[in-house]
């Protein structure tokens, strides 16, 4: 035997299946699950289609009013048939099926072990809670999932929230799994469980349980250190890759299970190198969101905070927030898996590079601010377009692969980027108060401060010689804020990355020149589908509003047009629509035309394909 | 043998001063037309100005050159004054040194952003000055931002030990001391074992330094923020940190009430000076100071070691 994985739940069966898919010779031990079935919800991907989609997640605060994502680009299905798919998946692979624990497996010794058995009984540790779930009367929610989150008490400190997932059995227009999570020990009793239910939306007023409720532990203590222990990678649940605010962890378990396969195939008969490889995998896919530090709560309960504070704000850094942090692991890990929309030799030039950029990033604030590190790395992919993609075509106009070494370089920039995302929430966004901190435009500013601070901190570290360069590109931006000119704004966002590129290449000066010029354009490529997108009504990139964009300061319709009101733009919106549509055709040939006085065409066609990417509309549900 | 050369200080405190403010005026001039008008108020009325002080005073006895020296006093002076402009953001303070704080006038975006072109004035500067500064500045302006989020993450707990008051304390304040400390020595051309022993020593003065702070809530004659801003915003500092554990059944209810007026702050002064709030954390600060000079020790009676004995005596209130 090669490799034996204990536990044949959904990170077990997909490892099972991937390494007997590689040849090897593979033993998946485990019990059948327990009989009571659940739905549940899951990326909708090839090998997991799923029963039914998921139109919309709607997702609520307290008694806020709840936010909606459109096609969200999950799947409903039930637990036993997904795992009775999953488990004749990796049978058919060649993996041989126990179905019993792994002391029955056989008696010679595997190569490797994985440990997919799932979260262990909470003992009161830190990232440890309990979930209560079972198959309720009385939620006709359609296709709809709901996630509500209680909201902060405001003056304790200690208070965790309750997270209540309603997920619709698909065919009936009544019955639902409803799973309540708490990150304690102790689960709520059953009247507090109805209870929170019942409030967590209109529709839910005369939810109840249609049978016995079932517990289960919830283990979201996850630090990259604790996932190998000897021979063995801990995978899923039992790694605790499960997202503490939802309780979803399915996603989370598939992605481990690839990356553990794709260690041990890439490594064999060298343990030292699988489980480095499972580690560094591990962190760069996923972000401690509960490691088992002494602050863990405290980030934990600053995370709730932020986002309850800004349950209704329609300001980019807030909704990005809330959709990579709540909408959990699907979402905001789809983006890591499947990048953007390039072609596939151009991503292969790029992938280590990304990589090694993802990897910098949640080493640097991972620890210290989890929340955002999840936000840096989520926001950035579903965007479509990320400066670190930019900055590495830049690279490529050197004549090579873009070199790792400079990926703290793209790092910090996007670092600093989501800073000044940041540091755009306006002032209306404070709400007075009597007393206490006002999380939300608090930890806006704080969070602006942090990231550009850290961002400094982490270039300057890797190239003192680029500090005032970058410190000169800061005091640009706020410039262009001051002034009001959001053109000039958006041109310096995308011109540094590609400045820089080619600096780091050592590109000669006519290059550079046709890189900075390339770069401003981009910069108002972006800033003219963004606005496209808002008069349009569509998801943006930024993934705001029309009204948000403009109280922000963050639309160019006022400074193109003339047109300040949102009712004035509205009024104009199809000629504007019109105007917007030659501006971005003239710019992305504008850009393209650029290119062709670069002497290295790989390079061109890198920074070709994401001009192309910029010019378009960012897909529905992305 | 000493590791700074026995030579006079290269300049008077005042004439330090005097010459700062200039280049603080200098580097102001560079910032958008918008964002001056925040900065400016606060460079004619300076506070203290303890962190160029500590600046000219780590380099004292060396040989410095002034024109650094200056510009190094302005890059510390211009990084405390744009966390100033954010932390009264946060806080909403409505008052700073005696006048509208610059968020109360100008609004709070425009003190934001002046903050942010502060900060970035400050990297120009820093990189300017070359990898050494630059790269100090970058590990210190992270440190304080790291700081301020701590210090914001504990709001309302009263269960805040005085280990994490301390570590939060130490990125938050302590860290631009340091900063201040070791570029002031390392302009000065200061032995690697001077440097060590200012930075150690400016970490715990840094930390005496914001626990002094704390206790000018509860002392007449308070010329920073408002009084009582931190308690409304339930950050709480040593001395009630300390009395909430010794009668936590009558003080926790006050912290946490949900509103907190002016009766109520009087309350809660009363009750932390009666529980011995503020004689421990003046204990507390006290020994912070100690271990200070302790770190100093080796280079007891030098000029620097004298000129930090006399900035950190001109500022210490609770004796």
């Amino acid at each position: 035997m090669d490799a034996l994985v204990a536990g044949a739940g959904v990170a077990g069966c997909t490892a099972a299946r991937l390494l007997a898919e590689a040849g090897l010779d593979v033993v998946l031990a485990g019990p059948p699950g327990p009989v009571a079935d659940r739905q549940l919800v899951h990326e909708r991907t090839a090998s997991m289609p799923g029963a039914a989609p998921v139109d919309e997640v709607v997702l609520s605060f307290g008694g806020e009013a709840p936010r909606r994502y459109a096609d969200p680009a999950l799947a409903i299905t039930s637990r036993v048939t997904l795992l009775a798919g999953l488990r004749a998946a990796a049978q058919a692979a060649g993996a041989r099926l126990v179905p019993a624990g792994p002391e029955r497996a056989g008696r010679d010794a595997p190569e490797i072990v994985l440990d997919a058995t799932g979260a262990a009984r909470p003992a009161g540790r830190t990232g440890h809670g309990v979930a209560t779930t079972g198959t309720w009367r009385g939620c006709p929610v359609a296709h709809e999932v709901l996630v509500h989150l209680t909201q902060p008490s405001a003056d304790d400190p200690r208070a965790l929230p309750v997270v209540v997932r309603v997920v619709p059995v698909p065919g009936s227009a009544d019955l639902a799994t409803v799973t309540v999570t708490v990150m304690t020990p102790v689960r709520p009793d059953r009247d507090t469980v109805v209870r929170v239910v019942r409030e967590a939306d209109p529709r839910l007023a005369g939810a109840t349980p249609a049978g016995a409720l079932a517990e289960y532990p919830v283990n979201a203590a996850f630090a990259p250190e604790s996932a190998v222990r000897g021979r063995t990678l801990v995978l899923g649940e039992a790694a605790g890759l499960v997202n503490p605010f939802t309780g979803d962890g399915i996603s989370n378990a598939v992605r481990s299970a690839e990356i553990a396969a794709a260690a041990v195939t890439g490594h064999r008969g060298d343990p030292d190198g699988v489980a480095a490889a499972y580690r560094a995998g591990l962190r760069s896919a996923f972000v401690g969101y509960f490691e088992t530090a002494r602050h863990a709560v405290r980030h934990y309960h600053l995370a709730w905070r932020i986002l309850s504070s800004s349950a209704r704000s329609d300001h980019p850094f807030f909704r990005q927030g809330h959709r990579v942090v709540l909408l959990g692991g699907p979402i905001a890990h789809r983006s890591l898996t499947t990048r953007q929309r390039l072609p596939r030799d151009t991503r292969t030039y790029l992938a280590p590079f990304t990589l090694s950029c993802n990897e910098i990033i949640v080493r640097t604030v991972g620890a210290e601010w989890p929340f955002l590190a999840v936000h840096t790395l989520g926001g950035q992919g579903y965007r479509g377009v990320r400066p670190s993609t930019l900055l590495a075509g830049a690279l490529m106009s050197g004549g090579d692969h873009p070199d790792v070494r400079h990926a703290p370089v793209a790092a910090a920039i996007e670092l600093a980027l989501l800073g000044a995302v940041a540091h755009t929430v306006p002032e209306s966004e404070a709400t007075p108060l009597r007393r206490g901190v006002d999380w939300r435009y608090a930890s806006a500013v704080i969070a602006a401060d942090y990231l550009l601070a850290t961002a400094t901190s982490l270039l300057t570290r890797h190239r003192p010689d680029l500090a005032g360069a970058f410190a000169g590109w800061l005091g640009a931006l706020v410039k262009a804020r001051a002034e009001g000119s959001v053109v000039a704004l958006f041109e310096g966002v995308f011109e540094f990355p590609a400045r820089m590129g080619a600096h780091l290449a050592g590109a000669a000066d006519d290059t550079v020149g046709v890189l900075r010029r390339f770069g401003r354009g981009c910069g108002r490529l972006f800033l003219t589908t963004e606005d496209l997108g808002l008069l349009g009504g569509r998801r943006t990139r930024l993934d705001t509003t029309l009204a948000s964009a403009l109280a922000s300061g963050l639309s160019g319709i006022p400074a193109r047009f003339g047109h300040g009101t949102e009712g004035e733009i509205r009024y104009r919106r199809d000629p504007l629509i019109a105007e917007l549509e030659r501006a971005r055709v003239m710019e992305l040939a504008k850009a393209t035309t650029l290119l062709e006085e670069l002497p290295e065409p790989r390079a061109a066609e890198v920074l070709r394909q994401f001009a192309h990417a910029l010019a378009e509309p960012v897909e529905a549900g992305r | 043998m000493t590791a700074v050369a026995d030579r006079d200080v290269v300049f008077p405190q005042p004439v330090f001063r005097r010459a700062v403010r200039a280049r603080l005026r200098e580097l102001a001039a560079e910032l958008p037309d918008r964002l001056r008008p925040c900065v400016l108020p606060l460079i004619r009325n300076p506070g203290k100005g303890v962190r160029s002080a500590l600046v000219a005073a780590a380099a004292a006895g060396g040989r410095p050159d002034p024109a650094e020296l200056v510009r190094i006093g302005a890059i510390v002076e211009l990084l405390h004054l744009a966390s100033l402009l954010h932390d009264d953001v946060v806080d909403r303070a409505a008052t700073r040194r005696g006048m509208p704080s610059a968020h109360e006038r100008l609004g709070a975006e425009t003190a934001l952003l002046a903050g942010t072109a502060c900060v970035a004035l400050v990297g120009q500067e820093a990189a300017d000055l070359g990898p050494v500064v630059a790269g100090a500045r970058g590990r210190c302006g992270a440190a304080m931002a790291l700081g301020q989020m701590m210090d914001v993450e504990r709001a309302y707990d009263t269960e805040f030990g005085t280990d994490d008051y301390v570590t939060m304390v130490e990125k938050k304040t302590s860290e631009l001391f340091k900063l201040c400390c070791v570029l002031g020595a390392g302009c000065a051309g200061a032995a690697e074992d001077f440097v060590s022993a200012v930075a150690a020593f400016a970490v715990e003065i840094g930390v005496c330094f914001q626990i002094q702070d704390d206790c000018k809530d509860f002392l007449p004659g308070n010329p920073g923020k408002p009084a009582g801003t931190d308690h409304k915003l339930g950050l709480f500092g040593l001395p009630t940190l300390h009395a909430v554990r010794a009668r936590p059944d009558e003080l926790g209810p006050l912290l946490l009430a949900p509103e907190i007026g002016a009766a109520e702050l009087g309350r809660i002064r009363e009750i932390v000076v009666s529980a011995g709030g503020v004689e421990y954390a003046v204990a507390e600060a006290r020994q912070h100071r100690a271990r200070a000079f302790e770190a100093l020790a080796p280079f007891e009676a030098t000029p620097a070691w004298t000129a930090l004995r006399e900035v950190t005596d001109a500022v210490w209130t609770l004796s």
